[in-house]
């Protein structure tokens, strides 16, 4: 495709110059198919206009739905080399065909764009409540092309749709919003909003939706700042219709009951004490990234864990729409240092937050958080970013004057106002809004990031945990472990215990896992659940149950290959949009630290990652080229040239 | 000879006493799966083993001056 074919684009899709009260969804039965709702709604933010538009039903059935439509529209639609900021950039909006359907965490939605942080795709997921209000007014995805003049945020119902003055919202942060929102549509509302850190371009702003449930990574919310995009406010009242309801529901109940026998025996860890449980499994692995990537193993570890979570300030569980696991953590923190109440924090954040920084106070990082959340940042990259300012400081790169302020290892305080002076880029927070890559290069330290395509670690180290370091390279939004999480087959035995230490063979498993990803990402399903439950426990993890409830849901009647090739579709898709946009093996890296660097402490003490090694048996499992670029015959077995 | 065992999450409740941290007398070449049954750990609850910081299955033999530790399966991320 050439560079012109992608521009034309857009005068082709044929916008009506209308008003927002024309918009009237016309779904009616019979006319589009059952799971998916069969409809796309295009919003031009420049025009001001919205047009609904159907959804082919093969589309649906090669690229299922959330993450995999999101990279069919980009890959139609969006120049990869444009600027992420600027109007040519679109952003999708996606949920799956099974979100809404009482499917088990069938919960799920996907922002997709070109990242301003990494310039290759995002894929940024959330549950709670909105995805499934989303679906249910209508609409399987929502297409933003264009950037509005003025701030601007969607209302949609299941009667109408259309744009509404933002300004008076503007500088608000994502609970004062929403609830502005809610009090200006409806009070059943459900809302996904930026906050202070997505209008002002912070690159890992986040969307945030239901207040606390974060679309985190890659800078989504910058984008949607960008485009002066405040919010998405939906009302949906519609159920979804399911192909075979007797289907859908009898193996629905038979998932269910296995599911609750299975935690009646020993209750899940990440009910009990959230995604915050793997910190006793990091530590213990030697895979705690500690100290700015340092070492694996953090002597604080037991006053950040899991427990000390639940002991100190869990108020109660939190689950997303249709979800018997209920892994959200809503807290309160009394200390008045860092007092507060909201919701987290994660796993990644106590990581990113806590043995990165070496922080061992579980208040601040809780703390840390809320404030994440209010102000729309993603956390990993937050705590990240600060670890690597801490070592700059250390090493003497960075002047404390130049900072503001002191910045050692384990500084409570100086995390929870860093954090702050992020989101509103004030400060030296306007240098961290930029995230570690750019960071530390500004002051010719790039080797102190620790990232891959400028997008910061989640918390399993890869000199003992070999595959990750493989996921993080490949991830096509960069560093990242949802788009592939070899932490179950290395650290949590799913489906098998695989040796963490051990490179060889990694790749065909990391690949597997990988494809599985883009099946849940796309079916609107949560990992949590999916991996576990949903699939058939050997290495290349078939995922018999959700062809099963695609299936009952849809009508299509997948083959499990035909589901199996789906994940390999949206895969070599998005790495179709990364070739095009100037990546290759140069930058499915990792840093010198973790590949050179022999690991200092712990069980991987003396080990690198062999990523080299891992990349070349990598590339040939995908059938790419040994600089990583996807074959012609590959891609068109795969029907996407 | 003696081995440090290690219990965290939901399995702190097989401990002999109130400390998590503590060392129980096991018979040289015992394996993981002995250590286990001497505290009653049931066979069937979802754990992960790690011996001297590498995963342990239920077979592996324990070395002199071993720690084993013990936990809930968990997952997340």
């Amino acid at each position: 495709m050439s560079m012109g074919q992608w521009r034309q684009v857009f005068p082709d899709m044929g916008f009506k110059i209308a008003t927002n009260t024309d918009y009237l969804v016309s779904r009616t039965k019979g006319d589009i198919m059952d799971g998916w709702q069969g409809k796309v709604l295009w919003v031009n933010l420049t025009e001001g206009t919205l047009k609904e538009d159907t959804l082919d039903p093969q589309v649906a059935k090669d690229y299922i739905g959330g993450r995999g439509l999101g990279i069919y529209f980009l890959n139609k639609y969006v120049n990869p080399a444009c600027d992420a900021l600027s109007p040519e950039n679109l952003m999708v909006m996606a949920t799956g065909p099974l979100t809404a359907t009482g499917a088990p965490t069938g919960a799920r939605y996907m922002v997709m764009t070109k990242s301003p942080l990494t310039g290759a795709i995002t894929c940024s997921n959330s549950g709670g409540m909105f995805p499934t209000e989303f679906k249910r007014s209508g609409f399987d995805a929502i297409v933003f092309t264009g950037r509005s003049e003025s701030p601007v945020y969607l209302w949609l119902d299941q009667k109408s749709a259309e744009l509404r003055a933002a300004d008076h919202l503007w500088g608000k942060n994502t609970h004062e919003t929403t609830d502005a929102l809610l009090s200006e549509t409806e009070p059943k509302a459900r809302v996904a909003c930026i906050g202070p850190a997505g209008e002002k371009g912070v690159l890992f702003a986040a969307v945030m939706n239901d207040k606390d449930r974060a679309a985190g990574r890659s800078g989504v919310g910058a984008v949607m700042g960008y485009k002066n995009l405040k919010a998405v406010v939906v009302r949906g009242k519609g159920r979804i219709r399911l192909a075979d309801t007797d289907r859908f529901k009898a193996f629905n109940k038979k998932i269910l009951d296995r599911f609750r026998e299975e935690v009646k025996k020993t209750p899940l860890g990440l009910t009990v004490n959230g995604t915050a449980g793997v910190v006793v499994a990091t530590q213990n692995f030697g895979v705690l990234p500690t100290k700015n990537w340092q070492q694996g193993t953090f002597d604080g570890w037991e006053k950040i864990q899991g427990e000390e979570l639940t002991r100190r300030f869990l108020k109660k569980n939190s689950a997303c729409y249709g979800c018997p696991i209920g892994c959200g953590r809503k807290t309160k923190v009394n200390d008045p240092r860092f007092a507060g109440e909201g919701e987290g924090p994660e796993y990644e954040t106590i990581y990113a937050m806590g043995s990165n920084c070496m922080v061992d106070d579980l208040a601040a990082i809780t703390k840390a958080n809320y404030i994440c959340n209010e102000l729309g940042m993603d956390t990993i990259t937050m705590g990240a970013t600060i670890a690597c300012a801490m070592e700059m400081v250390d090493r003497g790169y960075l002047s404390e004057n130049q900072v503001g302020r002191s910045l050692k290892w384990g500084d409570a305080e100086a995390l929870v106002e860093l954090t702050r002076m992020t989101g509103n880029r004030e400060g030296f927070g306007d240098q961290l809004a930029e995230g570690s890559y750019r960071l530390a290069d500004r002051y010719g330290h790039s080797e102190l990031a620790i990232h891959s395509k400028k997008q910061e670690f989640p918390g399993y180290e890869p000199r003992g945990a070999q595959a990750m370091g493989l996921a993080y390279a490949t991830s096509p939004i960069g560093g990242s472990h949802m788009r592939g999480d070899p932490a179950y087959f290395e650290l949590f035995g799913i489906p098998q215990p695989v040796d963490p230490h051990e490179w060889k063979g990694k790749a065909k498993m990391t690949k597997s896992f990988q494809d599985l990803s883009a099946i849940i990402d796309s079916a609107g399903l949560c990992i949590f659940f999916a991996v576990r439950n949903l699939t058939e426990k050997q290495l290349d993890v078939p995922p018999t149950g959700i062809l099963e409830y695609l299936n009952a849901a849809t009508g299509a009647e997948y083959t499990l290959e035909e589901l199996m090739q789906a994940g390999e579709r949206i895969i070599n898709a998005e790495r179709l949009f990364l070739t095009k946009a100037g990546f290759s093996r140069k930058d499915d890296s990792l840093p010198k630290r973790l590949t050179e660097e022999p690991a200092p402490t712990g069980p991987a003490k003396g080990m690198v990652c062999h990523l080299q090694e891992m990349l070349d048996e990598y590339y040939r499992e995908q059938d790419w080229t040994p600089d990583g670029v996807p074959v012609e015959d590959r891609l068109k077995q795969l029907d996407l040239i | 000879m003696e081995l440090e065992i290690k219990l965290f999450s939901d399995l702190k409740r097989y401990a002999p006493g109130s400390k998590n941290v503590f060392s129980i007398s096991i018979t040289s070449g015992a394996t993981v799966d002995d250590a286990l049954k001497a505290l009653k750990v049931p066979e069937d609850v979802p754990k992960v083993t790690i011996l001297n910081g590498r995963r342990a299955d239920t077979n592996t033999i324990i070395e002199p001056q071993s720690i084993l530790v013990v936990f809930s399966s968990v997952s997340g991320g």
